[in-house]
């Protein structure tokens, strides 16, 4: 496997599981309605969407690497907001 | 799959469930066992006329308890099965836990062990004060809520299961945890 599968791979690992905890997420916050439940689930979505846009960018898009570094680092400093705000905030 | 065949699967499904988990209730049965309503309702008339499940209204819920228990060698005993229902409902379960485990307390403390709020734990204690489960004692800054019969709780944890956790449960609970 070269390092272009790996990464295709990679990504749409990203995208699997984190569609796969969002949905758990989301059941969770069906049964128990909370703040930081809906916050989980909007963090897990945001894995999902990073594995889903980066690794499709990646692929298919005639966006430049730099353009795609720039997308992936802008998802991961959003959900790490949201997490912090999910596990530390009141 | 021919519907028959489907049917006295679900049926045996849910006598086995209702026999292992007696006091679980009529929504939680549907919700673990994915089963539809009206199959559900079929086969709970069903084994209602044969003799093999029992339906009683048990703390605002309707809930199914095997018609004999092999280990009792009959019914279980009203009060018990009162007091199985109410161990099967998530909140009540936490605070008759709490009691048991940690002994008589305060309520505010009670509140922030079990992860809820002042309101829906006075909701609940009222519930559970009313069934005779749980005591209030004193007033003001010295009152305290203990449980009214300790060795009750503790007979009917040892001899029924509590219901197994489902991953949604335990990624609530692990986000829970996390209050600081």
């Amino acid at each position: 496997m070269d390092l272009g599968e790996l990464t295709n791979a990679a990504f749409g690992g990203i995208a699997v599981f984190g569609a796969l905890l969002a949905a758990v997420a989301i059941a969770a916050w069906r049964r128990t309605p909370t703040v930081r439940m809906a916050l989980v689930a909007l963090a897990f979505l945001l894995f999902a969407a990073q594995g889903v846009v980066v690794g499709v960018g990646l692929f298919t898009s005639g966006l430049s690497l730099s353009d795609l570094l720039a997308l992936s680092a802008g998802f991961e400093a959003a959900l790490l907001a949201v997490m912090f705000a999910a596990t530390l905030l009141r | 799959m021919p519907q028959e065949v489907r049917r006295s699967a679900w049926a045996e499904t849910l006598l086995s469930f209702v026999q292992r988990y007696p006091g679980v209730h009529l929504r939680e049965i549907r919700r673990r066992l994915g089963i539809p309503l009206g199959t559900l309702d079929y086969h709970l008339y069903r084994f209602g006329k044969e003799g093999l499940v029992t339906l009683t209204e048990t703390a605002g819920y309707t809930c199914a308890y095997p018609a004999v228990v092999p280990d009792i060698g009959g019914p279980i005993p009203d009060p018990d099965r009162h007091l199985l229902a109410l161990l099967r409902q998530p909140v009540p379960r936490s605070i008759l836990l709490h009691l048991y485990l940690d002994g008589a307390g305060p309520p505010s403390d009670l509140a922030s062990d079990i992860g809820t709020t002042a309101q829906n734990l006075s909701y609940f204690l009222q519930r559970l004060e009313r069934a005779g489960v749980v005591l209030r004692e004193g007033s003001g800054a010295t009152r305290r809520v203990r449980l009214a019969d300790p060795k009750q709780v503790h007979a009917l944890l040892l001899q029924f299961p509590p219901l197994p956790d489902d991953p949604v449960d335990r990624f609530l609970r692990f986000w829970g945890d996390l209050h600081p």
